[in-house]
């Protein structure tokens, strides 16, 4: 290891620099042996080659520039291989900045917890010796590094101030663990809210807890946004704090994005900690195209703590939704084409087909699904919003039980259906169960992340029309309330990429205003909620609304929590793999600079390969 | 290739003189095997219907009262055929002295040959042709075509060469028995110098083998500094270091191939002559030319 001008340059494996003495002896011999020293033609080699061979006299051995050219060449494969590395001096330190929603959340006199962990990292940058190097990451659902290795602290305190908030929920536990294994760094620093358990202070990880007030904790956000008969807007908010509170739901709605804003009439409700409270919005008119709808609450003095999740966004769509099918029958089998109101993916196993709103047909969904779903008659075996299929079916049940004010419902007499054969559920905690049989629930409605599911434990298929009325009526119901009346809001991890229709030429956000969209092939990919407008290749114009709804970042008042790994693995003592291999492409560039050289000067000089 | 007129006022004191006599192509001032109407009688023949009566020896006739015709010794020309090595090994940029004598003296050969009007045919085994020159005025030809051979063989690309093979082929073109010059510095294995010679003895031809060696053929380093020595002819390559009992073996083992090949040479009616090329070209080529005992 050597020390130079704060520079530490040592190897990985220091035995393997022997290989340099090595080659310069291994490559004396070779060219006293070839005798490339001086070079003879001679008639024939006939005599000479019965002579014993004697290599050339040392003192006579003068090296030629080829010589020096293959011993430069395998000194620096040599020094390569030997994983020569270059460090500063200093500690290199990995610091990850919580960027995930709640760190939007108001802290102290106008800024927020994000700004609140960037002083403090900023602070402890330019405490830290000024040899320290520094890598920083952005930890939301991604941990995305924001620099380059090894960055000065100088750097490091400008890159930590460019830390952007995302609109994701966080995975740092999972970060924090994959950060700690890497030996790469010799400390971990963490910056973020979440409350951290059972940390034993050490050089290798500090964790820096934003300090939090309970009364500052109130938040009240929108868990969901989706449209009620024709026009209405059913909005369900979440609310977490110590009390009760009055929060008052407003919003507008427009036709265009040129068009007068139209007003909703403002409500106010009741918002209960840690329970859902639904609350419809009419508009005045029937004409408009896209609303935002937003929340705050009443009392000024206990200010909304995070208020970017207050914002929701929805829009109209004037064609029949496009459905996929995941089925071992076609759509034709199943009666479905017969569905007007409908339109069934022709293709169902693109990753873009798989943003469609789906019917899950005698299979079950493996994870939560982010589109609104239809899941019929699923085999046993857990679901993936929780709850179960049983596997035991009955035959021959008759519906006892059923909840009429569900909107699937209406106009239905279920005590009239008899099914043949049924899978009793165990309905998911985010549904309700709507049909019930004397072997338990046999249809499940519900929510969750602001996207409907529903959930039958029979056969509703093949759709029959008028020769199954009530069978009929209720699957209609069915798919009006999941894909039609739910508005065409998409919800998701934001950044997410979303695909289009071939048609669609241009795609923009409309709100918030001057943010550019840019359409890679047929899909974009927003960061951020609002409402982007696509147009079609015929001058269509169309609206999409995007939302991100998490409740686990947005309620403030649940404990989220941080529990470091009991034992924190040690710092590294030698190579560092990041560092050696940027000098192992130095170096193998130098070797190829050097052969490259070689090759040039025998072109030029019309040298041939066995010659020097 | 020019001569000097010093060299040629010495090769007009020069002639050919051959051991053994062949058939000629055309009158001339050799010695030929043909009976016919020369100056030395050869011997009687009885007369048979058809030769000239101008040749019965009446006088004979009237001692025997038989009819003898007199036969006189035909003197006609004899064919030259020059053969050179245009292997690597003469014609390497750097053993390119070599090829230079062996085209000296085959100049100076050609043009005794040339001034008693005897055909000369000029072949370089490796090349593609086989020019035959006759008279005098052709010396001038023959020279560009030395010139313009060497300069192709030395400047142009090597290409590998079975000197057997290319023997065999120039011994196809020859027209007429006569004499056979061989100049290569026989730096092959036995076997093959064997090998090479016999397709001219098969022609019947007088056969003479000159082997011309280069300063490198006698001490193939010069600098005794240690040389990667390379094969003219291969490419292959050895670093040596010759010290004074490897030099002394190598010229032992150089001597004793030598000797064999002149063995050889002997037990097969070929005159072999060593000679080591260095400048002047001329004084090689003439000393040559008197050893050879072809000239005198």
């Amino acid at each position: 290891m050597i020390s130079l001008f704060g520079t530490t340059i040592a190897a990985a494996s220091p035995w393997l620099l022997l290989g340099i003495p090595c080659a310069l002896g291994f490559l004396v011999y070779i060219f006293r042996v070839r005798g490339t020293a001086n070079q003879a033609v001679v008639s024939s080699l006939l005599f000479l080659k019965e002579l014993p061979r004697r290599p050339i006299g040392r003192k006579t051995f003068v090296p030629p520039l080829q010589f020096w050219l293959e011993l430069a060449i395998l000194s620096l494969l040599v020094l390569a291989v030997s994983g020569l590395y270059l460090a500063r001096s200093g500690n290199h330190i990995a610091i990850i900045v919580d960027s995930s929603l709640s760190m939007g959340a108001l802290y102290g006199a106008g800024g927020t917890r994000l700004d609140q962990a960037k002083r403090i990292a900023t602070l402890d940058i330019e405490r830290a010796p000024a040899s320290t190097t520094y890598t920083i990451f952005a930890s939301s659902k991604d941990l995305i590094p924001l620099s380059q290795n090894h960055e000065s602290s100088t750097d490091a305190i400008t890159t930590v101030q460019g830390a952007r908030q995302s609109h994701r929920p966080d995975a740092l536990q999972q970060h924090l663990a994959s950060l700690l294994g890497d030996s790469h760094y010799d400390g971990v620093w963490v910056y973020t809210d979440r409350e951290v358990e059972r940390h034993q202070p050490s050089q290798r990880l500090i964790v820096n807890q934003i300090p939090l007030d309970p009364s500052t904790s109130t938040n009240a956000w929108i868990q969901g946004i989706h449209l009620e008969g024709t026009h209405s807007i059913k909005v369900k908010l979440g609310y977490g704090g110590s009390a009760p509170k009055d929060g008052v739901v407003e919003g507008e709605c427009f036709e265009s994005p040129t068009s007068a804003p139209l007003k909703l009439q403002s409500k106010i409700v009741r918002l209960t900690p840690h329970e859902g409270t639904t609350t419809t919005l009419t508009p005045v008119r029937s004409e408009w195209s896209y609303c935002r709808v937003h929340i705050k609450l009443e009392d000024a003095a206990l200010f909304d703590a995070l208020p970017i999740d207050n914002e929701g966004w929805i829009t109209r769509s004037s064609s029949e939704p496009t459905v996929r099918l995941v089925s071992a029958l076609s759509a034709d089998q199943l009666g479905l084409t017969t569905i007007k109101t409908i339109a069934i993916s022709a293709d169902d196993k693109t990753a873009d087909s798989k943003k469609l709103p789906t019917i899950y047909h005698r299979v079950s969904p493996s994870v939560i699904p982010t589109t609104p779903s239809l899941v019929v008659f699923p085999p046993g075996g857990a679901l993936p919003w929780g709850g179960t299929v049983l596997s035991q079916s009955a035959r021959g049940k008759e519906v006892t039980r059923w909840d009429a004010s569900h909107p699937v419902l209406q106009y239905v007499n279920p005590s009239l259906v008899t099914f043949p054969e049924v899978h009793p559920l165990e309905c998911p905690s985010s549904a309700t169960p709507i049909l019930s049989a004397s072997v338990g629930p046999i249809a499940c409605a519900g929510e969750e992340r602001g996207v409907r599911y529903l959930i039958t434990g029979f056969e509703l298929f093949p759709f029959e029309g008028a020769k199954n009325p009530t069978i009929s009526i209720f699957t209609l119901n069915v798919l009006k309330w999941l894909y039609h009346s739910s508005g065409t809001t998409t919800v998701g991890d934001l950044p997410i990429r979303l695909p289009l229709p071939e048609s669609v030429t241009e795609a923009g956000y409309i709100h918030p205003e001057n943010l550019k969209l840019k359409l890679e092939g047929s899909a974009i990919a927003p960061s951020v909620p609002g409402i982007i407008q696509l147009q079609d290749e015929d001058g269509g114009e169309r609206y999409l609304a995007l939302n991100s709804f998490e409740e686990k970042e947005s309620n403030l008042a649940q404990r989220n929590t941080l529990s470091p790994p009991s034992t924190i693995p040690g710092a590294p003592t030698s190579s560092s793999p990041a560092t050696s291999r940027s000098l192992l492409s130095i170096l193998a560039v130098l070797a190829l600079f050097v052969i490259g050289g070689d090759l040039v000067r025998r072109l030029v000089r019309h040298v041939r390969w066995g010659d020097a | 290739m020019a001569l000097d007129p010093r060299t040629l006022r010495l090769l007009d004191t020069f002639a050919l003189r051959t051991r053994r006599s062949f058939y000629g192509a055309r009158q001339g001032t050799h010695r030929s095997q043909r009976r016919g109407h020369g100056v030395e009688f050869a011997e009687y023949r009885s007369y048979e219907l058809g030769d000239n009566p101008r040749y019965i020896d009446w006088n004979l006739y009237a001692r025997s009262d038989k009819i003898y015709v007199k036969r006189y010794l035909e003197e006609e020309t004899v064919s030259v055929f020059m053969v050179i090595d245009g292997s690597r090994s003469l014609t390497h940029p750097s053993l390119q002295l070599k090829w230079h004598a062996a085209a000296h003296f085959v100049t100076c050969a050609s043009y005794i040959a040339l001034a008693s009007h005897d055909p000369v045919t000029v072949s370089v085994l490796g090349g593609h042709q086989s020019p035959q020159f006759w008279g005098p005025r052709s010396f001038a030809p023959l020279g560009a075509f030395l010139d313009s051979e060497g300069k192709q063989l030395i400047e142009g690309t090597p290409a590998k060469m079975d000197i057997v093979e290319a023997a065999r082929i120039a011994a196809t073109r020859v027209r007429f028995p006569g004499i056979c010059i061989v100049i290569s510095d026989f730096l092959y294995p036995l076997e093959d110098v064997v090998t090479m010679l016999s397709p001219f003895r098969a022609r019947n031809m007088e056969i003479h083998a000159v082997q011309i060696l280069g300063p490198q053929d006698i001490d193939p380093d010069p600098a005794s500094s240690g040389s990667t020595l390379v094969d003219s002819e291969t490419g292959e390559e050895i670093g040596l270091s010759l010290d004074p009992s490897s030099r002394e073996q190598y010229a032992r083992r150089l001597a004793a191939h030598t000797e064999a090949v002149r063995e050889h040479c002997l037990s097969a009616q070929i005159k072999f002559v060593q000679v080591v090329a260095q400048e002047p070209l001329a004084e090689t080529s003439i000393s040559t030319l008197r050893t050879m005992g072809l000239f005198v």
